[in-house]
């Protein structure tokens, strides 16, 4: 039975020579071979890069460098730049947008050992969460190719559903990460704002974007973000805030951790099966000692006027120039999209910022009584491809609030956010909980989501896809 | 802008011509006017809310304190 790429186990076999990383990479180059074609996730597979990185790794190892990503395959989201390498940004408009450098959150990722497999298919221009893509082919999600992965990070979510690499990396402008990763069985975390430089990663939209990583457990979570995270002089928004140890705080058990359960918003409209595994994940929670509190989230109908008053006219204005020389490259649905930003007068984007003020000041007083937040992270199971609104308790709903509705509130306050998976649908699709945390506390969502998976095995269940 | 007032295709089209220096093809004012009748639409809680004297986090850093 195949077993998935798991992110510790391969960078200790390749530290301790039991394995190259070159055999790594070759294994994990043939298995994209194998699903490249059912499932459109690569928009640039890159094995000279990835053999000659392994190589590298191999004789960095032979002398003695201590690499915790040692010979992990990667991928990224193709709006990562690599060098000499095109941006595509998931877009007909940037196929020959090639970049000058890689990104800092590559090059800290390959210092670290990790092997760069190539670049992800993604929902073009990331202003969407379907992972459907009319240029590089729609994404399929493992667990029922007739179903959406999610996205916008969906190759970055099926990369490592169907085992081919260790960890992808995706960006999260309003639930780009959690989503895809939460629909998929697996752990996806936007960290804190300005904890991972966002040098060199396409924008969407400057003051809500956020970069991280996704893999299978919180535990592989914890080394990667310590490998990525950090300040950037190429990133005047990065945060010079001491990096922790994660991994270190882990194996602290979590009785006594303050879990919040919002008794507004998150619960009120969920599909069954999704308020059953949530509710049981926070019941588990409460099992291993945690204590439950009831908390109220203020102004959450205001904080989703805010994020779309501010995502808008962010994305017009950061494609101005390429919806301006060439509409035609982008597809009627983002161009649209890019289009309406235009519109949004000023008053109302300063305003959702002069929002995001006061529901930060406030959000503050409710997690200074808590140590995380527990809710759902999608308001239902993977929907269909071509579907728009889904039937929950509330009434017919659209999906964009049924899935970002959950996520998107924590891109405004910039709070660290994981999904971590705690159960499946009837008709065996993934449930994602979602943990979020104080600004620069993602030490305590990793450890909740990590001794959460300890008793647990949500995370052991594999897509049928071999 | 009255809570509930459709945003129309001649009303984008005039905006994007005098106001914005863009060119919007008839389909194009049509979807436009569609996703701002819904944008308006989720932006009403908002447009209401006090916001007393809070200056706009336009330069966004989480460290920055309590608001």
């Amino acid at each position: 039975m195949f077993q998935p790429p798991n992110v510790l186990e391969i960078a200790a076999a390749v530290r301790e020579r039991r394995t190259l990383a070159r055999e790594v990479t070759d294994e994990a180059l043939s298995r994209i071979a194998r699903f490249q074609e059912q499932f459109h996730l690569f928009t640039a597979i890159l094995p000279e890069i990835a053999r000659q990185q392994a190589k590298t790794v191999d004789a960095r190892v032979l002398a003695g460098d201590n690499l915790p990503l040692a010979g992990v395959p990667f991928a990224v989201k193709d709006l990562i730049d690599v060098a000499g390498v095109p941006t595509t940004c998931g877009s007909r408009a940037f196929t020959n947008h090639k970049a000058l450098a890689d990104a800092t959150v590559v090059k800290k990722l390959v210092d670290a050992g990790a092997v760069l497999l190539g670049k992800l298919n993604m929902h073009e221009c990331a202003f969407g969460f379907t992972g459907e893509n009319a240029t590089f082919g729609n994404c399929p999600n493992p667990w029922n190719p007739e179903r959406i992965a999610g996205g916008s990070s969906s190759g970055s979510a099926v990369a490592v559903s169907v085992g081919i690499c260790g960890f992808t990396l995706g960006s999260d402008t309003g639930g780009s990460i959690r989503m895809p990763a939460a629909l998929c069985n697996l752990v996806g975390l936007k960290p804190t704002y300005g904890r991972v430089s966002r040098a060199g990663v396409m924008p969407l939209s400057w003051t809500l974007d956020h970069v991280g990583p996704i893999a299978r457990t919180a535990e592989e979570t914890a080394v990667i973000l310590a490998a990525m995270a950090g300040g950037d002089r190429l990133d005047e928004s990065s945060s010079l805030v001491e990096v922790p140890d994660y991994a270190a705080e882990l194996s602290r058990e979590i009785r006594g951790v303050k879990v919040g359960v919002p008794q507004n918003w998150f619960f009120e409209s969920l599909q069954p099966e999704v308020a059953q595994a949530v509710t049981a994940a926070v019941d588990r929670l409460v099992a291993l000692g945690a204590k439950r509190v009831k908390v109220t989230m203020p102004h959450m109908a205001e904080v989703l006027g805010a994020h779309r008053a501010i995502i808008f006219p962010e994305a017009a204005s950061a494609f101005e120039p390429y919806l301006r020389d060439r509409p035609e490259d982008f597809s009627v649905d983002i161009r649209t999209l890019l289009q309406g930003g235009h519109f949004i007068p000023a008053v109302d984007y300063l305003r959702g910022q002069r929002v995001r003020r006061v529901v930060r000041r406030e959000w503050a007083k409710e997690f200074a009584r808590i140590d995380c937040l527990a809710t759902p992270s999608a308001a239902t199971v993977a929907t269909r491809f071509g579907q728009s609104t889904v039937e929950l308790p509330g009434g017919n709903t659209p999906l964009l609030n049924a899935y970002l509705d959950m996520t998107m509130p924590f891109n405004l306050s910039g709070q660290p956010a994981l999904t971590v998976p705690c159960g499946f649908s009837n008709d065996n699709l993934p449930i994602g909980l979602q943990l979020v945390g104080a600004p620069f506390n993602e030490a305590t969502l990793l450890r909740v989501a990590h001794q959460y998976q300890q008793d647990t095995d949500w995370h052991h269940r594999q897509p049928p896809v071999g | 802008m009255a809570d509930d007032h459709a945003i129309t295709a001649d009303t984008v089209e005039r905006m994007a011509a005098e106001m914005l220096n863009l060119t919007l093809a008839a389909s194009e004012r049509e979807m436009v006017a569609g996703l701002l009748t819904s944008l308006h639409k989720d932006m009403r809680a908002m447009r209401r809310m006090d916001v007393g004297t809070a200056e706009p986090a336009t330069v966004y850093t989480p460290r920055e304190g309590g608001g």
